[in-house]
């Protein structure tokens, strides 16, 4: 028999990664296989084509999406962990369901914040936010052991060659300071 | 009667219909939708799924690309969203979840809106779910201390394992609705801690087999089962960690 087989992404996982996948991965069923990695929907699909209907393969992908916001920002949020500490997890995520497109951003700063407030420095994600207010803001919070003035001057460094240059794709939701430890 | 917590490990609370349309779906619904909610849920983003299918024509096969939008309107503090899009609503609730008695009439009159609009022939499927997040602040934990459902290893295996993940289906009701119960190990949100997701979705799966008028009756069913099914899972001494209000 015929058979379709579709992968839009192949996803390369270590054992652990791979056992966290059942927040990532719906098996059901069907021949059909549903992957949701980063909010998006990656698919692997496997249908012999004398059998199926697209209209079929349509219900089932509907059926079967993710519709848990927790699930489906859990991927991002694990991924930003491996850079930053996360000062308030559930005031970001709720920001985060919001501005997921500040996630690509989120992971170029971190190269550059070490190459120039060095490797060992410890970067955070702080939310300021004020409902009533309207106001909403992530800050990457650099902490720093360094002086006040030695690292006022790096961080305009950072302006300059980085944060300016990504500014625009902030949607001004998005700023960094430096902190003393 | 319920146990009270105050620390709930409730991380998510969705509530879903898909619908069986009455109508032919048109993009001016989600609008109309919106305008009978926007007090309530003034943010609003848009989601687009891509989509791709495959279909047998003579000489080969023929491929579509599509994609299909998905609205989202969000509460002001962002902890409350109303996702919706053709033949779908979708509640969900983030932390802190408040109680059942606030969230059930949420959920209904959020229902009550769309029908108004929408005018769903019947419901294709529902599904209540509550996503638990439990921390415990050790580095490894015997999970029968903490859960009453649990991977089960034979005996000539290691009994010392990492990551894991156990699913059951429980069919209820002539298999017309169906428990999926899921406790997997997921990452700690704090240092030297593990943590586990314990995920009760109570699921209606055969379409069109609750009428529009039930739809509180199977809410409250589904409502009972998810906290049954939370509570047998569970210890005492994981009890103890949420804090449970006497």
């Amino acid at each position: 028999m015929p058979v379709a087989e579709i992968e839009s992404k192949q996803i390369d996982a270590s054992s652990s990664e791979y056992h966290r996948l059942p927040f990532l991965v719906d098996r059901f069923i069907s021949q059909l296989e549903v992957q949701h990695l980063l909010g998006y929907h990656l698919r692997r699909i496997s249908v012999p084509i004398e059998d199926v209907e697209m209209s079929q393969i349509e219900e089932e992908l509907e059926e079967k999406e993710e519709k848990s916001i927790f699930f489906s920002s859990q991927r991002g949020i694990e991924l930003l962990k491996k850079y930053y500490v996360i000062e308030d997890d559930d005031e970001f995520r709720n920001f985060f369901i919001v501005h997921k497109e500040l996630i690509n951003i989120l992971l170029d700063a971190p190269k550059w914040i070490k190459k120039i407030f060095g490797e060992s420095v410890r970067i955070h994600l702080r939310v300021h936010a004020d409902p009533e207010e309207d106001y909403e803001e992530l800050f990457i919070v650099i902490k720093t052991s360094l002086k006040p003035e030695e690292a006022l001057n790096r961080l305009n460094v950072l302006d300059e060659e980085w944060f300016i240059k990504v500014i625009d794709r902030t949607g001004g939701y998005l700023n960094i300071t430096e902190e003393a430890i | 009667m319920s146990r009270k917590y105050s620390r709930p490990p409730i991380v998510e609370a969705l509530c879903e219909f898909q619908f069986v349309p009455g109508q032919p779906w048109d993009m001016t619904i989600v609008g109309l939708f919106y305008e009978k909610i926007k007090e309530e849920f003034p943010e609003k983003q848009q989601q687009t799924r891509f989509e791709i299918g495959f279909r047998k024509k003579e000489g080969g096969v023929k491929q579509k690309v599509g994609s299909s939008p998905r609205m989202q309107f969000l509460s002001k503090d962002k902890t409350i969203l109303v996702q919706t899009g053709p033949d779908l609503l979708v509640i969900n609730h983030l932390r802190p979840y408040p109680t059942w008695h606030k969230f059930c009439p949420m959920i209904l009159r959020n229902l009550k809106q769309y029908q108004k609009i929408a005018c769903p022939k019947s419901f294709k499927r529902i599904g209540l779910r509550y996503i638990n997040k439990i921390e415990i602040a050790e580095k490894s934990v015997e999970l029968i201390d903490y859960f009453n459902y649990y991977p089960f290893l034979p005996e000539k295996l290691p009994q010392i394992h990492e990551a894991f993940n156990v699913r059951v289906e429980i069919p209820f009701v002539e298999g017309r609705d169906r428990l999926l119960l899921t406790l997997a190990s997921t990452p700690s949100e704090k240092p030297d801690s593990i943590a586990f997701v314990l995920d009760l979705d109570y699921v209606m799966v055969s379409p069109e087999k609750v009428e529009i008028e039930k739809i509180e009756e199977w809410i409250e069913k589904a409502h009972t089962e998810i906290e049954n099914g939370f509570e047998v899972c569970i210890t005492e001494k994981c009890r103890d960690l949420f804090g449970e209000k006497k």
